[in-house]
């Protein structure tokens, strides 16, 4: 049986993120390869490429994840049926034209945040794996004062502080203003230099407003809230189907199993076919669903200010008389 | 070119004083708006400014038929307007441009400001759109009359 699709990364040039996309492939079963035009193979000699005739000449369609102008929301596209490829681009160009081109759909992942609105690429590629390949039965997203629903976040014991940092990075395109850290593995605050330099690249400090505030040593949910955790190996209904917003709402992604829920806990599982995938990957599909049921959109161009109540007079003109334009070029032909 | 210039509009509000300046904001001599149908003579931007517009130098040679309205409109403030097939020709002896502009641009639109102002409306309009110019047709027309008074008088 051939698989329902595969996943083409397209002039990644970065060796952890070819890594993290294989990752992103193997969380949701479906094979991966990679257009090398960067020289990644070099580095990466296990790697599976395909050559531009394999890629755009393939069985299946080809779906292009790049947040073009005209681009379909991912949440909108509906569901890929056979062998269909789904491509990510190169972390900063994004795509190569022949690709965009050759592709039957574009879809891109709306994201309301400033400073920082692409994701990371493997985590963009999850993303859409999630939203293309399953996520039958969402609930319907809210409409009025979407803002106001908004849920805190917690990230609950971030093991690595490249997950770590790319997940802050998620949290800020996908909307949050400020995110709780358990940094219990010490990943993010009070990380020697070189750990801190790396995680910061991660999530994009230089330009991401976020504010990370530690939970302290013992984090407890405020009073009146809820708390719903969200995970892959979590017994729970799946994440696409429970409530993520709300005021008073507390999502808990935790890396791992070593963060002990609170009593009272709701639990919603990353329901994923395969393998349990990276931190920012599961981070990255939480807070897609979150946003998507906040029902928030992409930011766009600002109304233009509303002129007020004006009067004017002009010279009435009406219909042009039945003349003909003449070119300079005719007259001197004349 | 705008033919009513600063010193010429700071002469007729003197002449007119705050009867017609009360709650004005601001008058400004503004390029000829991009996209709008018809050649632009001012506008009144609620609350108190009035925006005057270039005017090509005289004689115009349009391409474009006038409406009856604006012919008559210009008939009445001295234009001299005549229609053939290649279009409209319009000339404006001595200072007839420089007072349509004054009276027809900047005092109509200061008609229309005083309605406002004494309806004490700024965001909704105090009356029908069509009365709106009708009224501010005459406080424009009063104007110019109390103005022609004036000089008559003085020479």
């Amino acid at each position: 049986m051939s698989p329902l699709a595969r996943l083409v990364g397209d002039g990644v040039e970065n060796p952890a993120n070819a890594e993290a996309l294989a990752d992103a492939a193997r969380m949701f079963a479906v094979p991966c390869s990679f257009r090398d035009s960067r020289g990644l193979a070099e580095q990466l000699p296990e790697l599976p490429t395909v050559d531009t005739a394999g890629l755009l000449g393939g069985p299946g369609p080809l779906i292009a994840v790049d947040n073009t102008p005209g681009a379909e929301s991912v949440y909108r596209a509906g569901y890929l049926h056979g062998g269909a490829s789904i491509v990510v681009g190169n972390e900063r160009r994004g795509i190569r034209p022949d690709v965009l081109r050759a592709a039957v759909k574009t879809v891109q992942i709306p994201m309301p945040g400033r400073g920082v609105n692409t994701l990371n690429v493997a985590t963009a590629a999850a993303v859409a794996l999630y939203y293309l390949l399953d996520a039958h039965g969402r609930r319907q997203p809210r409409a009025p004062r979407p803002e106001s629903h908004r849920p805190r976040l917690l990230l609950a014991a971030p093991r690595d502080h490249v997950e770590a940092g790319s997940s802050l990075r998620s949290a800020a395109a996908f909307g949050w203003r400020t995110v709780t850290v358990d940094d219990r593995e010490k990943v993010w605050f009070g990380t020697p230099r070189p750990f801190r330099n790396e995680a910061r690249a991660a999530a994009r400090s230089h330009r991401n407003p976020l504010r990370v505030v530690p939970a302290g040593d013992a984090w407890s949910s405020p009073a009146g809230s809820r708390i719903v955790v969200c995970a892959p190996d979590v017994d729970g209904r799946p994440l696409h189907r429970t409530e993520l917003t709300g005021i008073g709402t507390v999502l808990v992604i935790p890396d791992g199993d070593g963060w002990q829920p609170p009593p009272g806990a709701e639990f919603a599982r990353v329901a994923v076919p395969g393998e349990l995938g990276r931190y920012r990957l599961v981070t990255g599909i939480v807070l897609a669903e979150a946003a998507r049921q906040l029902g928030i959109r992409t930011a766009i161009a600002p109304r233009p200010p509303r002129r007020g109540l004006s009067y004017g007079s002009a010279l009435g003109q009406t219909s042009r008389l039945d003349t003909d334009l003449v070119q300079p070029w005719e007259l001197t032909q004349y | 070119m705008h033919p009513a210039d600063s010193a010429d509009i700071v002469r007729l509000l003197t002449f007119f004083g705050p009867a017609a300046t009360y709650g004005l904001r601001g008058i400004e001599l503004r390029q000829q708006p991009a996209g709008d149908a018809g050649q632009a003579v001012g506008a009144l931007r609620v609350p108190g400014l009035v925006l005057l517009f270039e005017q090509p130098a005289p004689p115009w040679d349009l391409s474009d038929q006038l409406t009856e309205v604006t012919t008559a409109r210009l008939h009445r403030a001295g234009a001299w307007v005549a229609t053939g097939q290649a279009g409209t020709w319009v000339d404006w002896p001595g200072s007839t441009l420089r007072d349509f502009m004054l009276f027809d641009g900047l005092m109509h639109e200061i008609g229309h400001h005083i309605i406002q102002h004494a309806a004490r409306k700024q965001r909704t309009r105090a009356m029908r759109t069509a009365d709106h110019e009708r009224r501010a047709d005459a406080y424009a027309m009063r104007a110019r009359h109390a103005w022609a008074a004036h000089w008559a008088a003085h020479w």
